[in-house]
């Protein structure tokens, strides 16, 4: 036999084991209908372990098949995005705050009005700052909460105590207590906040404008200049720190979203703002600066304590063949106790929207705990004080708010050209969102 | 009469054959190129908004671009970052191909070890130089507060120039093995004869590169060259895991504003006719290269 024809014969075997594997009598048994569910991949590994257990579970007890996908923070949107385009959605998802105003327009989105309904007879009512995420203005959920990540401050107490400073409840306080650090040579660059295309730096941005009463949009969410007063102090704010104060460190502008949880992880901060990710690094990992952490809310501004919010929520996506099988996983995911299951290994990461699960001993721990706890009464979504819409929701994901700091910052804008410049942009924005 | 009817039939039979040859050709150009070309095209020229149908708005996203100040950076930010990074990257390229071809021991070995930036993947690339660059503790300040080269840290990523510095050395540490592979085989296509009658008439190392190397390698470089203009324009990666565009916008090069642009702002049109921006300088490009080629035929 010829090498040819040897090698034919192996690949004409090879095709009759195939044929012969697809052929009836080798078939395998039915498969099961599968079920397909997108997931956020958090920092705390954890928690996406006991959830996907719980679905795992669910889908056993239903004879499903749960085909479970992850997003990170980074590609949330570009997933979903790609698979609107591409009629690929996924039965059920986890969408981030913006998610629900964004493509419940674009009719994406099922009704979930019973079962949200539903999910508060169980779990108690919902906290009011989850409403304007998952409610739309004319009463109808397309979105049920599923928790909070919340954003707090992380104090590195030690030292801290060494400068003298003071835990900041105010907006001025967080300058004061760098300066001081600063100054007493504990630490050069103790304040680790960055402007940057991460929540890390819009969040923080809307914390510190909404805490001064700013604010883009009016109460009917419309347009509204940001040329005034409340926006030059909020943005002398954010540039004095940098130019003025001198205690961030250098490149803290250029950091991803992962920069200040290194800084701080490493000790080459006093303080920063962030989800509590950080401390459960700390906590897992049982490192020395966890007894010297503290959590804590962030601060008041002239208009008190308004603070930008990360809510995860579920959603049934209105392609889906399996709407009955799809709310069902969101009920038994969001049943008091699989909640609680899930609550408990996320290491204070995620905080429940619902009164009941609020109220689990879990969270009183510790003070950090209970900051974490509390944070998310103060949450005011995008385009504050009025509905989260669309083009809210664009002027947060388009970095208009930290561009703006850039601008100052990096480039050396005065603060009145680089909140023209803004100002131009949101009214763009607010003009052209579809209302289709 | 009988004669032309029937060397007629033999050239219909023929064409049919050969048009049934080229067909798969045709479609594969039509399905893979003509077709996103065209269609990208079509979107630039609506209001696309993802979730929504697309609405023809003619050229209103392309006059829009001219009057957006980011764009305008964008655009600056791409010229810098792609024609810097591939001037560096000819130089470093000629270089590792000269001392490839004149190595006499190891060579297998150092060509080898000069390829691996270039088959590392580009996110590792990205990642280990932001490490590098970390103002606090990346490896270049250390060393250089290390040996009181500087006092202060260096905020390589945070301030607009060195941040653009930055991503275009990473940029050229990736591609340089690229140009000096392809050089390195030029070279090797270059007459021994060539030189040895240079050396016989008493021309020195430099006449001899200046003389022979290069215009030997001149259709190899342009090919290069034009390879690397393009995907150094295109490039994504490196830019957007080192800096995402910033500080602000310091380092936002025409990719990374299309992916903001159409996948955070959702606005499709505006983004393809971003991406639509560079193509007839691609084209222009193209076609001085062919017909370059051609001619030297």
């Amino acid at each position: 036999m010829t090498l040819l024809a040897r090698g034919l014969s192996i690949v004409l075997a090879a095709l009759l084991l195939l044929a012969g594997a697809g052929s009836p009598a080798l078939a395998q048994p039915a498969q099961k209908p599968k079920i397909r569910v997108w997931l956020l991949r958090t920092y705390v590994p954890d928690a996406n372990h006991a959830l996907e257990d719980s679905i795992k579970r669910w889908a056993t007890s239903k004879n499903l098949d749960p085909v479970i996908e992850y997003f990170t923070f980074d590609d949330i949107e570009t997933k979903y995005v790609a698979a609107i385009e591409t009629n690929a959605l996924p039965d059920v998802g986890q969408l981030q705050t913006i998610g629900p105003a964004r493509y419940r327009g674009m009719g994406r989105l099922l009704d979930l009005t019973d079962l949200a309904n539903e999910l508060v007879r169980v779990n108690g009512p919902m906290l009011e700052s989850a409403l304007p995420v998952v409610r739309a203005p004319d009463g109808r959920f397309h979105a049920v909460p599923f928790n909070y990540i919340t954003d707090v401050q992380f104090i590195r107490t030690d030292l801290f105590r060494k400068a003298g400073a003071k835990v900041p409840t105010t907006w001025e306080e967080v300058r004061e207590a760098a300066r001081l650090i600063k100054a007493k040579g504990v630490m050069e660059y103790p304040l680790g906040q960055s402007w940057n295309r991460s929540a890390d730096g819009y969040g923080v941005f809307q914390a510190l404008l909404y805490s001064h009463g700013g604010g883009w949009a009016d109460e009917q969410g419309n347009y509204t200049s940001i040329m005034n007063d409340t926006w030059r102090a909020v943005v002398r704010w954010a540039s004095e720190i940098y130019l003025k104060d001198k205690t961030v460190p250098p490149d803290a502008m250029s950091w991803t979203g992962f920069g200040n949880n290194e800084a701080f992880l490493t000790g080459k901060i006093a303080f920063t703002f962030n989800g509590p990710s950080i401390y459960y690094v700390l906590e897992k990992e049982r490192r020395p600066i966890l007894k010297d952490t503290l959590m804590a809310i962030k601060p008041a501004g002239p208009a008190g304590r308004n603070h930008d919010v990360l809510l995860l929520s579920w959603t049934v996506f209105s392609s889906s063949k399996q709407v009955d099988a799809a709310k069902d996983l969101i009920r038994f995911v969001m049943s008091t106790d699989e909640a609680k299951k899930y609550m408990q290994q996320s290491w204070g990461q995620m905080v429940p929207a619902f009164e009941r699960l609020r109220q689990d001993p879990y969270w009183q721990k510790n003070e950090s705990y209970r900051a974490v706890l509390e944070a998310p009464k103060y949450a005011r979504t995008p385009g504050w004080p009025g509905p989260l819409t669309a083009a809210a929701a664009e002027v947060v994901a388009t970095h208009v708010l930290t561009d703006l700091c850039a601008r100052v910052i990096v480039d050396g804008w005065d603060i009145e050209k680089a909140l023209e410049e803004a100002d131009k942009r949101i009214k763009d924005i607010y003009a052209n969102v579809p209302s289709r | 009469m009988t004669k032309p009817s029937a060397w007629r039939r033999v050239l219909v039979a023929d064409a049919l054959v050969g048009y049934l040859f080229v067909l798969p050709l045709i479609v594969l150009v039509l399905g893979l190129v003509a077709y996103p070309l065209g269609n990208a095209v079509w979107i630039s020229l609506t209001d696309k908004y993802v979730g929504y149908a697309a609405r023809f708005v003619g050229l209103g996203n392309y006059v829009t671009l001219t009057r957006d100040p980011i764009f305008h950076k964008v655009i600056r930010n791409s010229a810098v970052f792609t024609l810097a990074s591939v001037a560096v990257k000819v130089v470093l390229g000629m270089l590792m191909a000269l001392a490839l071809q004149r190595a006499l021991v190891a060579r297998s070995f150092l060509r080898a070890a000069l390829l691996v930036p270039w088959v590392i993947p580009t996110v590792i690339t990205a990642l280990t130089w932001h490490w590098m660059f970390n103002a606090l503790w990346g490896f270049i300040n250390v060393t250089l507060q290390g040996v009181g080269l500087v006092r202060e840290p260096i905020a390589w990523l945070g301030q607009p120039a060195t941040a653009m510095a930055a991503v275009i050395t990473a940029n050229i540490w990736r591609g340089f093995p690229f140009f000096g592979v392809c050089l390195l085989a030029g070279m090797q296509a270059i007459p021994r004869d060539l030189y040895e009658a240079a050396a016989v008439d008493g021309a020195s190392p430099a006449q001899r590169f200046w003389h022979i190397t290069l215009p030997g390698l001149r259709l190899v470089l342009l090919v290069t060259t034009l390879i690397s203009l393009i995907f150094t324009l295109n490039d994504f990666n490196i830019v957007y895991v080192l800096t995402r565009g910033g500080p602000g916008t310091a380092t936002h090069v025409l990719a990374t504003y299309t992916y903001e642009v159409g996948f955070q702002a959702l606005r499709w049109g505006k983004a393809v006719a971003v991406s639509m921006y560079p193509l007839p300088v691609i084209a222009v490009m193209i076609v001085i290269v062919t017909r370059y080629l051609t001619r030297e035929d």
